[in-house]
């Protein structure tokens, strides 16, 4: 599979890098709890 | 409610009751389990389906977009009723709604606070909203203005008289829940207070204000960049980030390898963005 990911920067022209979608959703509910945490 | 609907055509308006908010301008479809709403329609409006959130009767992603006001802190199964309404649509999803946790900065938290409790208790936070949305959520609290025409409570927030009539606190469900002798003290206390000045040294100042922003909020959500499909387990979901603009633009989704069982489908590209699995 992760030969596969190779085939991202050929069918779109230019380097890619490639995160698991896990990563960024953990990331991004960090980030969102850390905005409203505040408000309590 | 209508900008968050965008350039939908098909609108499923889901616990739609009489109507009110529903846009005339596009194909909508109603839907309202209560026999007595649905024959308050206006004649001018199509007429409900029978049916709840929880058991959409309709196919997979069949709207263009769904709305619904004042309807979830009715539902028996939220998680449900959401993944349904998500189900049959492919665009924005737009609730509007009450944030539980700012009802109780309305004055009337000072008088009734067994209704704005019981009124907390039932609508969802929105935390609990975005979670059963998915996709990409917003909640953004919205102006209520001084002459709002809905009756439902904060609408009255510069005209406390009204909240003196049964007629009007009929139209909160909220109300009804709770003892008669909790409605006689409210009405006791709040007649006096504004008989005696109490009221208005405190919050007369909202008798003019052109809006109050209370706990009124719009969820808007947008399905995320893989759509409705459920997560599967042995599936790994991920999203490339493409170091400048794409030098080329293949139609997606693509699978690879090509034939045969797949090990990688690129699904969707937003900017420099690659969504796959």
């Amino acid at each position: 599979v992760i030969g596969y990911l190779g085939q991202i920067d050929r069918l779109f022209g230019v380097p890619a890098t490639t995160r698991s979608w896990n990563t960024i959703s953990a990331i991004a509910k960090v980030l969102d709890d850390g905005a409203t945490s505040p408000r309590g | 409610v209508h900008a968050a609907l965008g350039d939908a055509r098909a609108v499923l308006n889901v616990g739609a009751g009489t109507g009110s908010y529903e846009p005339p301008d596009r194909e909508v479809t109603a839907v309202e389990p209560s026999a007595t709403m649905r024959d308050r329609r206006s004649p001018a409006l199509p007429p409900a389906i029978d049916a709840y959130a929880e058991q959409l009767p309709f196919p997979d992603r069949v709207f263009d977009a769904a709305m619904g006001t004042f309807t979830l802190h009715q539902w028996a199964d939220l998680a449900s009723g959401l993944a349904e309404v998500r189900r049959v649509t492919r665009g924005p999803v737009v609730f509007l709604t009450c944030d539980p946790a700012l009802l109780r900065t309305y004055w009337l938290y000072e008088y009734a606070p067994e209704v704005i409790e019981t009124e907390a208790s039932r609508y969802p936070s929105p935390s609990t909203l975005v979670a059963g949305l998915g996709g990409v959520t917003t909640v953004t609290p919205v102006p209520i203005p001084l002459d709002c025409t809905d009756g439902f409570n904060d609408a009255y927030y510069g005209r406390p008289e009204m909240l003196l009539e049964p007629a009007v606190r009929l139209a909160c469900s909220a109300w009804s829940f709770v003892e008669p002798t909790a409605v006689a003290r409210f009405e006791a206390h709040l007649a006096g207070d504004l008989a005696n000045g109490v009221w208005d040294a405190k919050h007369g100042h909202l008798r003019n204000q052109e809006y109050l922003v209370g706990s009124l909020v719009l969820v808007v959500s947008m399905p995320g960049p893989f759509g409705n499909r459920p997560v599967r387990p042995g599936i790994v979901r991920f999203v490339s980030v493409l170091s400048r603009r794409p030098r080329s633009t293949p139609s997606m989704p693509i699978t690879l390898p090509s034939t045969g069982k797949w090990l990688m489908k690129i699904l969707a590209r937003e900017g420099r963005y690659v969504f796959g699995a």
